[in-house]
């Protein structure tokens, strides 16, 4: 038996906040210790500030998805106030999250996964000469293609948000610009020139025929494009096997919008859906450099650990429902909603399942917001009023 | 509570919300919400350190009785309510 210990980290793909602690045995980890290095201690800025800073405060947590903080900030604050956005403004709400959320998907798939394969490691394997040509760090063709082509999709954040990062363009009670004919016509047309950069350059196919997989034998024979130069890898390296998670999937539905939410809320575990309990969360502090008790997010609270217990390992609190771990992300969002190739990949539950759950993501947000935008009405009111309540309770979820 | 762009105590932003100067120093602990300007009597609690209170109170009633109706118009509106016109001919 050979044992010993590995430090990962920090990792350099955004900010390196990130260090895991891996202890092997027989070539195989045993144990794994993901640890933020950095306290942030967001909850604790908001104390005693106006609740109407959370706009300006929490989206700030992150550089990738700060719309999506603002989203969960702004629900928060209608849902303690009573504010509904006009169906026009969560419309546009709406729109802002989704790009954001295509932007981050199609980042990670080129700049933060697949440039991995890219490495002098992987000489010598089949696909290795192109995957070199598609993803060397700052010069492959695959990269420049998404850097371009990125860039001309945030076009509509700047239209629908003024900037991005950190817009305050998304309020409890609707949004503060109001798109006009001209900026319907514009983002129309930046969507159809993104929707050619992933028929061209990710997919090599039409984003419908992606969306439109059904099984893991139907992903199996896509071949086209950077897809198949992923699967072709995933095949080669056995990444459907790698990193299975606990196969449960949360997801409290994506960009909640005029018509509800763009995807269906729900824990799904073993192929079946069920309701997702938000009262069912606690933050758990066992293995935390937290005091206090595990407890639901609203009752809970941040004071770290100044000693840094021995028992402990990380700056971050651990969310767990009904007592268990569930995962998040793409994956959990396409297989709650039930598209049937999403479910197929949750049981499978690994590296692949996860970024081709982000793919299926990225084909179907694409349709999804082409629609949106086709149904801005520039005549219609973006924000209605809203009071602030003196006392207040109020949950926001994205 | 109004529209953010409505209340114009700030500077606004294209984005239709007030200017929270955040790229200047300090602006992450600001007197008021973010989105506010304290004012006693119409006049901000705080001015800039090149501007002295007398000369800011002049230039700024100045420019608020100044104000076109079509600027101070679509200031307060989330979109252009009132078009720029072209000026009449001098006869």
């Amino acid at each position: 038996m050979t044992a010993h210990r590995l430090l990962v980290g920090p990792f350099n793909r955004i900010e390196g906040d990130l260090e895991v602690r891996l202890e092997i045995e027989d070539g195989r980890v045993a144990a794994a210790y993901a640890n933020s290095p950095l306290f942030r201690g967001f909850e604790a800025m908001m104390a005693g500030r106006d609740p109407r800073d959370a706009l300006t405060v929490t989206p700030r947590i992150c550089g990738i998805c700060s719309i999506s903080q603002s989203a969960a900030a702004a629900l928060a604050l209608a849902d303690a106030a009573g504010a509904r956005m006009p169906p026009m403004g969560a419309r546009v709400a709406a729109i802002l999250h989704g790009v954001e959320n295509l932007a981050d998907h199609v980042t990670h798939f080129t700049l933060f996964f697949m440039l991995d394969f890219a490495r002098p490691a992987y000489t010598g394997r089949p696909w290795h000469a192109r995957a070199v040509e598609r993803f060397t760090a700052a010069q492959g063709s695959g990269l420049r293609a998404m850097v371009e082509a990125r860039a001309a999709l945030m076009h509509i954040t700047g239209t629908l948000g003024g900037k991005w990062l950190h817009t305050l363009a998304i309020q409890p009670a609707g949004v503060t610009r109001a798109p006009d004919a001209r900026d319907r016509v514009r983002m129309t047309s930046t969507l159809r020139a993104f929707r050619r950069h992933l028929e061209r350059e990710t997919f090599g196919a039409p984003l419908e025929e992606f969306a439109a997989l059904e099984t893991l034998y139907a992903l199996d024979a896509w071949e086209t494009g950077d897809v198949g130069l992923f699967l072709t890898i995933a095949r080669d390296l056995g990444l459907a096997a790698a990193g299975v998670g606990p196969r449960r999937y949360l997801s409290w539905g994506a960009h909640p919008g005029a018509e509800g939410r763009a995807t269906r809320a729900g824990l799904w575990q073993a192929g079946s859906v069920t309701p997702a309990d938000a009262d069912a969360v606690r933050e758990d502090l066992a293995h935390s450099w937290m005091m206090g008790e595990a407890a639901h997010p609203l009752d809970g609270v941040t004071v770290p650990d100044e000693e840094m217990r021995d028992s402990a390992y990380s700056w971050c609190k651990a969310s767990r429902l009904a007592g268990a771990p569930a995962e998040t992300g793409a994956l959990a969002r396409q297989a709650v909603d039930g598209h049937p190739l999403a479910q197929a990949l949750a049981t499978e539950g690994g590296v692949r399942a996860r970024v081709a759950a982000r793919l299926l993501e990225i084909a179907r947000t694409q349709i999804w917001l082409e629609a949106q935008v086709a149904g801005v009405d520039p005549s219609h009111s973006l924000m209605g009023d809203w009071t602030l309540p003196d006392a207040a309770t109020g949950v926001g979820l994205t | 509570m109004q529209h953010p762009a409505l209340e114009r105590r700030r500077l606004l932003h294209a984005g239709g919300y007030p200017c929270i100067a955040c790229t200047a120093p300090e602006f992450e602990s600001p007197k008021s919400t973010f989105t506010e300007t304290p004012k006693i009597a119409g006049m901000s609690v705080g001015l800039p350190t090149d501007m002295p209170k007398a000369w800011f109170m002049a230039l700024s009633s100045l420019s608020k009785a100044a104000t076109p109706k079509r600027i101070d118009t679509n200031a307060r509106a989330d979109r252009v309510r009132i078009a720029p016109q072209p000026r009449r001919e001098r006869s």
